[in-house]
């Protein structure tokens, strides 16, 4: 009762600020939007409309107790179809990077379990992983497979974003992972199921992975946010049209519209991530959590 | 871990030496084939990288200092454990923790771009969430440990246990977290000026020379790597540094 109470509080101040951080922009939010961003605006429609089509011209608890205007002001298309078509295209993006990333880490945490010198090695791979940034591996993946071996598409196309987000994360969950496993082998059954003959592989998902798979569920989910937040710059490099080029390209154009539904979209699904992650750690490993 | 020191101040001293070598901007080299090592406006590409060093780390060091003191001093609320403040002291952070970072960073500075004040401000919101959940963590395994329970037994205020205790060991792991905080700055402040949001300084910082390069990436990719090895080299010492402080 008191999870849920929490929630719908979290839920409803996400919502609050969604609406109204419009309240905390300097000056008139519509003048910026006519100047700054397209000036046929002003030609249609009258500043006072505008107004009243963002819901300015209400009091702030009118304005975060109403639902926000269902088109956009920029391009005039509906709101929620268009946050829907770009949460797609960063879910995609996203199941592709998790699934790269998954790879790489068990398999360098296999290797690495597989013998000590292998897991130095790796660990100094994940360092190196970790330590090119998005906005120099995003160039340099975009020169050499679509501009030099012309693999992929320059852009639209997920798999070169996805691997340059995977290549940059594997370095990090393969450092927080390993040190969660670090932390329980000694007091893991390793030993008693090497004593009873069981294959190395076997014996690293049962008796390694499987144990941890509380604290690697909350990690993974917390992750989901984070994905389709840190998304946002491999979007932009490569210009996929996902929820994070969707909001900066509407940031950019000032279409407020788009800015709250796809902000409260974002820290929606963020929010319900961290929690169902938390609710399953609990169901996994009561003691942990 | 040699390499990792001897990088950063091989390369702190030489940016140190390079801001007495700034170049003057040129005239315009674009009609003219550019010339290796240079930029378009006639510029040294290293020394302007040595020179991208230092403004980007006079950018990130006050906001990385604040954000530190602001966590610290927010996280000694956890303190009180009255159950409504811990409520509503939770119920806040799952919110901020849940509101898309990065994009919130980005907001801020596209729409105040008047002040160079905003880039602190994206990076404390970026930064303290994470720097609070750290610093509360600390505090509740310290809390679990047995010597304090033992200065509870003896009578201990919590002024004393956290004057005698807990803040000695907070400085510890402040010192354990600061080369992988500096990266993160190193990276929140290039990426934000990477994509073109962020207001240009006087003198040009490693994300500006990287949105710099990325338009000259085929006719000068030297711009762009004079920049990114420094950059890649820099952020790999202090994560080889931050590995054996956390070992």
């Amino acid at each position: 009762m008191k999870f849920l109470i929490r929630l719908s509080l979290v839920i409803s101040m996400v919502w609050i600020f969604s609406r109204g951080a419009i309240y905390l922009l300097p000056g008139d939010p519509v003048d910026y939007l006519i100047n700054e961003s397209l000036i046929q605006i002003s030609n249609t429609k009258t500043i006072s409309e505008i107004h009243k089509r963002m819901d300015l011209d209400v009091s702030f608890l009118q304005r975060i107790s109403s639902l926000p205007h269902s088109e956009s002001l920029i391009n005039q298309e509906p709101t929620i179809p268009l946050v829907k078509r770009a949460f797609f295209n960063s879910l995609t993006l996203t199941t592709i990077t998790f699934v790269f990333t998954f790879f790489f880490t068990l398999l360098f945490l296999y290797l690495g379990y597989l013998s000590k010198r292998w897991n130095q090695f790796w660990h100094a791979v994940s360092i190196f992983l970790a330590s090119v940034p998005i906005f120099i591996s995003g160039p340099i993946l975009l020169f050499i497979f679509s501009l030099k071996l012309n693999l992929f598409p320059v852009t639209s196309h997920p798999l070169l974003p996805a691997l340059c987000l995977a290549l940059y994360l594997t370095g990090f969950w393969f450092r927080s992972i390993s040190q969660k496993i670090s932390n329980y082998l000694p007091q893991s059954a390793v030993p008693g199921a090497r004593a009873r003959g069981l294959g190395e592989l076997k014996i690293f998902i049962f008796y390694v992975l499987a144990p941890c798979s509380g604290s690697l569920i909350r990690f993974f989910t917390a992750q989901v946010g984070n994905l389709l937040n840190g998304s946002l710059l491999v979007e932009i490099i490569f210009q996929w049209p996902g929820l994070g080029y969707l909001l900066s390209e509407a940031i950019t154009k000032r279409d407020y519209p788009v800015i709250e539904v796809g902000l409260f979209t974002v820290s929606l699904i963020t929010l319900l991530s961290l929690q169902i992650g938390k609710w399953l750690q609990i169901k996994l490993e009561p003691k942990q959590a | 871990m040699k390499f990792s020191y001897l990088w950063l101040l091989f390369f702190f001293s030489s940016s140190i030496l390079a801001l007495m070598f700034q170049h003057p901007i040129q005239s315009h080299h674009l009609e003219q084939a550019l010339q290796f090592g240079f930029d378009p406006f006639g510029r040294n590409c290293i020394l302007l990288s040595l020179n991208a060093a230092t403004q980007s780390f006079m950018e990130i060091a006050l906001p990385g200092l604040v954000c530190l003191v602001i966590s610290f001093l927010l996280s000694t609320l956890c303190f009180i454990k009255k159950p409504i403040f811990q409520f509503f002291w939770n119920t806040l952070w799952e919110t901020i923790y849940s509101l898309p970072g990065f994009i919130i960073a980005i907001s801020l500075t596209a729409f105040f771009p008047t002040t160079r004040l905003i880039f602190p401000m994206a990076v404390l919101f970026l930064l303290i969430p994470y720097l609070i959940r750290f610093y509360e963590g600390q505090i509740q395994s310290i809390l679990t440990q047995e010597f304090i329970t033992q200065a509870i037994a003896l009578g201990a205020t919590p002024v004393h246990l956290f004057r005698v205790h807990i803040a000695p060991e907070l400085f510890q792991a402040t010192r354990a977290i600061l080369p992988f905080l500096i990266t993160r700055l190193l990276i929140i402040e290039t990426s934000l000026t990477f994509v073109g949001m962020k207001q240009p300084g006087k003198i040009t910082s490693w994300g500006e020379l990287l949105y710099m390069g990325k338009d000259y990436l085929l006719e000068a990719p030297w711009i762009s790597f004079f920049t990114a090895l420094p950059l890649f080299l820099t952020i790999f010492s202090f994560h080889l540094i931050s590995k054996n402080e956390a070992s």
